[in-house]
């Protein structure tokens, strides 16, 4: 095994549970009805397995995910801080840094849950899809009903404490023709850090209505006319589809992989500490050709004898042939650096696979779009 | 976790440093010239740059920078793409920001 392959890894995924208290229609997890916990009890053990491998790196983030995981007490996330802290103190002191993050849907989020996540210092990301009529569309409650209102009430809380969050919006067909109403509500709302994640066909969410051509040349419009009112206001809202494309741009540099190409970039554990690596959406994911995705459970294997395994063999050579598909045919792989292992299997039954419509989606479309935008500001300057 | 002493974590630290040093050769790579997106982006001028508050493309630095941002996660160090369909995680050390469908 040549380490130089491998890792570092930045990102440990945990599911601290599966529960959510909604139930979006676009979601990919199996199990968001049921409350499966990641027993805290493990965190010695998974943060073991991680600083024992020849895979880590200075820096961990590790988001709570996979769940709403404010379904949880705050006394959880306090409980998980004095783990993390005790269990690496002293990596801590030479430099290391560890942070927690959560994604959340924000409707759980009061006054205490603000001052645990001052106190626990978690980063927050916020999913919200815009304005009420396009949010409630698809993020609802079980009984039906919409969750702005709610998610709204959170959003406010944080700005309330001074908390900074950055916003995920799914964006669905809905949105599309609504351009305007999508950049004046994260405008005026304060959401100045928004990333738009085109709705996908993953996991139990087996269509999008966000595929083919008439769908990418309405994204391409939504985008444009995005572009046009930031730039008008001074570009108050950092849309991250951009700002990654600018700033590889910037420092001249492109990528050969990315992190959910790469094995040991990410580490995912579901909450029976089964572990995966590669695509966090892959794990515990029940396929025909690739199993569970899991490489086994932190109890019983390292991250290191888990590549011996015949299970992530597989995983390995069918992700590198996908690559090496995606950099002879792609003009943009510099700026994907190999695709999604998980989009390819949603979209083409394996991970030996090139082009899908969510790396049009993600890549293709914001790259063209900006470089357009730039052109035109190029003519106009000379 | 396992006892460790000052000693056997300074050579840990260095292992990593060599580690993430590979590492980011091993991801990152300069732009190719001939390719034509390239081409477009070095016909861009300097001044529409400049509107957007962005340095001009450069030379690569000699020193890579952290594994961040790049693609993957988008805003690097944790906040980043999400994932799938409203999954959000992300947005950390690289990674394209994103769960999907969240």
């Amino acid at each position: 095994m040549n380490s130089a392959d491998y890792g570092p890894i930045g990102l440990v995924v945990i599911q601290a549970t599966s529960l959510c208290n909604l139930d979006c229609s676009y979601c990919y997890l199996p199990d968001r009805q049921k409350r499966h916990q990641f027993d805290l009890n493990q965190m010695p053990l998974l943060l073991q397995r991680i600083y024992e491998s020849p895979f880590w790196g200075p820096h961990l983030s590790i988001p709570w995910h996979a769940g709403e995981p404010l379904t949880l007490p705050c006394s959880y996330y306090d409980e998980a801080t004095k783990c993390l802290e005790k269990a690496t103190a002293e990596l801590q002191q030479q430099g290391v840094v560890i942070d927690q993050h959560i994604q959340t849907n924000a409707t759980l989020i009061n006054d205490q849950w603000a001052a645990c996540i001052k106190r626990n210092q978690i980063e927050v990301g916020v999913s919200i899809d815009g304005p009420e009529c396009i949010h409630d569309s698809h993020r609802r409650f079980r009984n039906g009903n919409g969750s702005h209102r709610l998610t709204m009430r959170g959003i406010r809380t944080l700005q309330d404490h001074g908390i900074p969050f950055h916003a995920i919006a799914v964006l669905t067909h809905e949105a599309l023709d609504q351009p305007d109403e999508m950049y004046e509500f994260l405008r005026d709302e304060g959401i100045h850090h928004v990333g738009f994640n085109v709705e996908e066909q993953e996991g139990v969410h087996a269509h999008s209505s966000m595929q083919g051509l008439r769908r990418e040349k309405q994204y391409r419009e939504f985008l444009r006319r995005f572009w046009r009112r930031n730039q008008r206001d001074g570009f108050p809202i950092k849309l991250r589809e951009f700002d990654q494309v600018l700033e590889m741009i910037s420092v001249g540099q492109r990528l050969r992989q990315n992190e959910m190409n790469r094995p040991y970039s990410i580490l995912s554990v579901d909450a029976a500490g089964k572990f995966s690596t590669f695509d966090p959406e892959l794990l515990s994911v029940e396929t025909e050709r690739y199993g569970l995705f899991n490489l086994g459970n932190l109890r019983d294997l390292s991250l290191e004898d888990a590549t011996q395994t015949e299970a992530f063999r597989q995983l390995q050579q069918d992700m590198n042939a996908g690559m090496a598909q995606c950099r002879s045919q792609c003009d943009y792989y510099g700026f994907c650096g190999g695709g999604t292992g998980s989009n390819k299997y949603w979209e083409h039954g394996t991970l030996n696979a090139s082009e899908t419509c969510a790396c049009r989606f993600s890549t293709k479309i914001p790259v063209d779009v900006l470089l357009e935008q730039l052109e035109e500001q190029s003519a106009t300057a000379s | 976790m396992n006892k460790t002493t000052l000693l056997s974590l300074a050579a840990a630290l260095a292992a990593s440093s060599v580690l993430c040093e590979s590492s980011r050769a091993a991801v990152h790579s300069q732009p190719d010239a001939s390719n034509a997106l390239e081409q477009r982006i070095q016909k861009i001028d300097h001044q529409a740059w400049s509107d957007l508050d962005h340095e001009p493309p450069q030379t690569p630095p000699l020193v890579a920078r952290a594994w961040g941002n790049g693609r993957g996660r988008a805003w690097g160090n944790g906040r980043g793409r999400g994932f799938a369909n409203g999954g959000g995680g992300g947005f950390g050390n690289a990674y394209r920001g994103g769960f999907a469908n969240w």
